[in-house]
């Protein structure tokens, strides 16, 4: 069995790693453009960032936004992220999509160490206790599940294109009518029309 | 073994008998039952009706601590149970919890002292159902228990009443109510391991009874008087079964001593006198069946090279041992006990190894300990292992995972593992392969995000070569490899997205230059920008909405399939034919 000193070694690596949890922010809807000096730079206005680690996407679908793990210095300047990224839209490398800021879990962290004293057990079932069943199901039950959870993914990613395109379209039709109102008032059409009408007009654009 | 009794209205059956006692010796002892169809074994936390208002939904939550049947008389309540009382927040007056920090929701206080309300004896039907109570004080002597089931606990407690000065304290005593509190906190390894060394001292001490109002009062004194002369008895039977533990104790220091050879021989050789003929002719199967891979080679080398670390290199590796040290000039015996341990046929050798609980009769129980215990070894034999290998395997150390997993891709050798606990680190899934699987790899966990399910986990896993990964498939697709937080693995060849950098990214939309004067170089934009009134704010406003809406079904989703896999819980311990 591990030493007590091995132990004590491996719960103090623990808490410091909890401690680092503390004080990281997850940040994801992040674009994949962004680059590591963007991150940070946008992030060092909350405080001194001390580390940006990004999640690789291994296995989920390419579009998926990206997941980052911003370390801060302190706990409290990890919470302030929080609470300013949740209540005001925050955009970073691009709009107008925010990105989402929470508290950092240690399941996020994949080269954690390990919760110190604990100890895995295993056993092979045999074929014929009757646990022996229940157990196919569960691993049937679980392929069912993660692709549960890529159809959801799935539609998630398709709604958020839907949305994207959406917002493009107001936004060129927003422009043109800028542009419109514009050229209007440029050309002077603007002017004449109000001088028809007995009514005022903007200041004129020459 | 079960005595059902037939004229009652739910069906009830005896299971585990455990000895005998009261003065004329009619008071069979036992330590589980099953009763309208559910399983209760001592020490289960169960539900209890309230004798005074029967219909009521108000169940009291208790933890069953001594079990009971009178055979001669048919008293009117012949069999009973002790039951030692939870008490819910709401059953201690305000007052006494006024100074009391942190009252989580489910969380119980468990009775303590000495006093009226402590534990009661009930009769056996008042039970109406298990429940699930996770003890999650930070006491040392307590398995500290995963998140998650903390979650799915029906309820939780970390402190306890004391029904003698109607307190609540935060620290729990050795004992309570007679029992050890090892019994109390949550089970650590096999239920067999609390067997008889240790309820040998639990009933030896004596148990003060106390009644709950609504106990049944004249059975209480009675059973008060029993309980003293079970004890001389008791004893008796301790000495019995203190010899057992010994044997048990034995064979676990056999273990850690590092003779090997005289320890391995014995154990081996008992472990033989104890099996049928049947899983003899197994493993001759299992030695035609088997490809010898080089891998397989290479495993009896690293053991006996790796010097007197001595016992750990016993559990699976522990068959292959013999045949390594008992005759090496019998090539073909060594093979057959290698390929026992190399394991590559599926699920059936991993019956032979593993399965003397099964087919061995004489030693079953100490059989049982030994293998919770190999399994636990064997958690320690990666630590030793893993440091040569890994230096062999990736010959560059700061080569990346990325790349090693990229190319392990391409070589098939990459391994989606599913269905772990979420709390594993990579190496511990490093160390499940190696002791489960016989195979050397790396693992890298995957990380639990927003957009994962997050009451599972998954690891990828890299092995050596593409028959091992293969061969680990099979294993676990055929067979069924349990992991002590009831989860079968589940694993596939991995399929990862190709490198690179993601073109599409939706929801950044190219502002014309008319408009705000922003550089998307830039990309600093901050709350100040987003005011109220621009166009940006508002379709900001538009994704909040579009994430809330997804996250909230997700999460929906997710939840239901936490109860659904709940419903479909696996029991870990291994149950005695």
């Amino acid at each position: 069995m591990a030493n007590p000193e091995e132990e004590e070694g491996e719960e103090e690596k623990y808490e410091s790693f909890l401690s680092r949890v503390r004080r990281t922010v997850y940040v994801d809807e992040l674009t994949p453009h962004a680059s590591k000096s963007v991150v940070e730079s946008a992030f060092s206005q909350f405080g001194t960032v001390k580390e940006v680690i990004f999640l690789p996407n291994y296995l989920g679908p390419k579009e998926l936004p990206t997941g980052v793990l911003i370390e801060m210095e302190s706990e409290q300047k990890a919470k302030a992220v929080i609470e300013t990224v949740s209540q005001f839209p925050f955009m970073v490398a691009g709009m107008p999509r925010p990105v989402r800021a929470s508290a950092a879990r240690p399941a996020m962290f994949s080269d954690r160490p390990k919760k110190p004293g604990r100890r895995i057990q295993f056993r092979w079932v045999d074929p014929s206790d009757d646990e022996f069943d229940k157990a196919q199901r569960v691993k049937r039950l679980v392929r069912k599940h993660t692709a549960e959870a890529a159809f959801m993914i799935k539609k998630q990613l398709e709604e958020a294109e839907e949305l994207a395109k959406q917002q493009s379209e107001t936004v060129t039709t927003h422009h043109k009518k800028f542009e419109m109102i514009d050229k209007l008032t440029y050309d002077g059409v603007a002017q004449e029309l109000a001088g028809r009408y007995n009514m005022k007009c903007g200041p004129p654009h020459r | 073994m079960g005595e059902a009794s037939g004229d009652e209205g739910l069906e009830f059956k005896w299971g585990k008998k455990r000895r005998v006692g009261g003065k004329k010796k009619d008071v069979q002892f036992y330590e589980s039952f099953t009763y309208d169809g559910v399983e209760y074994s001592l020490y289960d936390s169960v539900l209890v009706g309230d004798a005074n208002e029967p219909d009521t939904h108000e169940l009291f939550v208790a933890k069953i601590i001594k079990i009971w049947e009178h055979t001669n008389k048919r008293a009117k309540n012949p069999r009973q149970v002790k039951l030692l009382w939870f008490f819910r927040p709401s059953e201690i007056s305000p007052h006494l919890l006024e100074g009391v920090p942190d009252v989580l929701a489910k969380e119980l206080f468990l009775a303590s002292g000495e006093g009226p309300g402590l534990a009661n004896v009930n009769p056996l039907e008042a039970i109406c159902g298990k429940c699930s109570v996770v003890c999650i004080s930070k006491d040392k002597r307590n398995p500290q228990p995963t998140d998650e089931e903390i979650e799915s606990a029906d309820f939780v407690f970390c402190r306890v009443f004391d029904v003698g000065s109607s307190r609540v304290l935060d620290t729990i005593d050795d004992k309570i109510a007679g029992v050890d509190v090892m019994f109390l906190f949550n089970r650590a390894g096999s239920k067999q391991e609390a067997t008889n060394v240790q309820k040998v001292q639990e009933d030896i001490n004596g148990n003060p009874d106390t009644l709950k109002p609504n106990g049944l009062p004249a059975c209480g004194s009675v059973r008060e008087t029993e309980d003293n002369s079970i004890e001389s008895s008791d004893l008796r039977e301790s000495s019995y079964s203190r010899e057992e533990g010994k044997e048990k104790g034995h064979s676990k220091l056999a273990e850690e001593r590092s003779n090997k050879d005289s320890s391995v021989q014995e154990r081996y050789s008992k472990e033989s006198s104890g099996f049928d003929d049947r899983p003899q002719k197994k493993r001759k199967l299992d030695g035609s069946d088997g490809k010898g891979d080089t891998g397989s080679f290479k495993r009896p080398r690293d053991i006996s090279s790796d010097g007197k670390r001595g016992s750990e290199a016993f559990k699976r590796p522990k068959d292959k041992e013999t045949g390594d040290e008992v005759p090496p000039e019998k090539p073909s015996l060594v093979k057959e006990k290698r390929d026992l341990g190399v394991s590559v046929s599926e699920g059936r050798d991993a019956k032979t190894a593993k399965k003397p609980s099964f087919d061995g009769r004489l030693l079953k129980r100490a059989e049982d300990e030994t293998l919770a215990d190999d399994y636990e070894r064997g958690y320690q034999v990666i630590e030793v292992k893993q440091k040569p290998d890994a230096v062999n395997s990736k010959w560059f150390r700061p080569l990346p995972w990325e790349e090693s997993m990229r190319e392990a891709e391409k070589e098939e050798r990459l391994v989606l593992l599913q269905n772990l606990d979420p709390t594993y680190t990579s190496d511990e899934v490093q160390d499940i392969v190696y002791s489960a699987l016989n195979e050397q790899s790396t693992a890298r966990m995957i990380e639990r995000t927003s957009v994962t399910i997050s009451h599972t986990g998954e690891a990828l896993v890299i092995f050596n070569s593409r028959q091992a990964a293969e061969r680990a498939i099979r294993r676990l697709d055929k067979g069924c490899l349990l992991l002590s937080s009831g989860r079968p693995l589940v694993a596939v060849f991995a399929k990862i997205n190709p490198p690179g950098k993601l073109s599409s990214f939706y929801g950044h939309t190219k502002l014309q230059k008319t408009q705000m004067r922003r550089e998307a170089r830039d990309g600093v934009t901050t709350s100040r920008g987003s005011q109220p009134n621009t166009l940006e704010y508002v379709m900001a406003m538009e994704w909040c909405l579009h994430r809330a809406r997804s996250d909230h079904a997700f999460q929906m989703a997710i939840k239901r399939q936490l109860e659904v896999k709940k419903s479909l819980r696996v029991n870990f311990k291994a149950k005695l034919p």
